[in-house]
């Protein structure tokens, strides 16, 4: 009796173990994935803010006739030119391969925003207002943080693809310490 | 400005050579203008050496109004033609949030019809 004993504490306790060893490991890097996603989706979000100051900015200074204004005006255009730029090259860094194509895509446009907040006659000694331009720094704006949102988008459906991997290693897992319990439970009888 | 005779291959780096807050477009537009940029640095070393690494490293920024003049001028006024970009003239940083000036000037020098191009 005390074999049998033994023998289905061996097939309980070994898979059990193993089971709770496994669960920890992935709970944990579940855990991490799911903290550097989070800050991922609000940079992103930080982001598309600052893209939009940046039109408010850009917008200020393209329409301004007031000199006396020029020098405030074109300090926060560069400083939000800064904020977007920095930010982006950020989120870049931290896209994977999955996030490529869209990634050009926002490469592409912050270059002809980063033309059009900053072009023409910007830093010029005189207030010079430029209707077509605030109309493309507007509009690029706009296209911009909808490539964002996008980027944002299809990262979390990415996420939520992966969770499902690790969940269904773990019912394998569990279903086969199911089997090898039967198993002890049959050698006892 | 760092000569280096052998190779004839000189560096320039816009935050220590000429200014980290380069910004304005004509010459009137102030001392960092992209106009001065191209005139008194660039052009003469282009005339004296056969090739220039521009680095970017450590400007708070180039507004596209300062280095669409240093780009599209070069190609403008025939210091440069476009397919010498990349030998004649090299890009480089290493701060990934100056990287995306790389292309910019190469948009800015491509968009510029050459001096003898041009109708």
């Amino acid at each position: 009796m005390d074999a049998t004993v033994a023998e289905i504490f061996k097939f309980l306790l070994a898979p059990g173990f193993v089971a709770a060893l496994v669960t920890f490991a992935l709970n944990t890097r579940d855990e991490r994935h799911r903290t550097a996603r989070e800050y991922q989706t609000k940079f992103i979000e930080e982001t598309r803010k600052d893209v939009r100051d940046a039109v408010s900015a850009g917008v200020a200074y393209f329409s301004n006739t007031d000199d006396a204004k020029l020098p405030a005006l074109h300090a926060t255009v560069l400083l939000y030119e800064h904020e977007v730029r920095s930010s982006l090259a950020a989120i870049k860094a931290n896209c994977g391969d999955d996030d490529k194509k869209v990634v050009t895509r926002i490469e592409a446009l912050e270059r002809d925003f980063l033309d059009y907040l900053t072009g023409g006659e910007f830093g010029s000694a005189s207030s010079t207002t430029d209707a077509p331009r605030v109309r493309m720094i507007v509009g690029q704006g706009a296209l911009l943080r909808g490539a964002l949102s996008s980027l944002r988008r299809q990262q979390l459906d990415a996420a939520r693809i992966g969770f499902g991997r690790p969940a269904l290693f773990l019912t394998l897992l569990l279903a086969l310490m199911g089997l090898c319990v039967l198993y002890g439970f049959s050698l006892a009888l | 400005v760092d000569s280096a005779p052998v190779t004839n291959e000189v560096e320039v780096s816009i935050a220590r050579d000429f200014s980290p807050f380069p910004g304005g477009r004509h010459r009137k537009d102030g001392p960092f203008s992209g106009a001065i940029f191209r005139d008194d640095i660039l052009a003469p070393l282009l005339r004296e050496n056969a090739s220039i690494v521009l680095n970017l490293d450590g400007v708070a920024g180039l507004p596209s109004s300062f280095w669409e003049e240093v780009f599209g001028g070069l190609i403008r006024r025939g210091y440069l033609r476009v397919d010498e970009l990349g030998s004649r003239l090299k890009l480089r940083t290493s701060d990934p949030a100056l990287q995306i000036y790389i292309p910019m000037a190469l948009k800015f020098a491509s968009a510029v019809p050459e001096p003898g191009k041009m109708h």
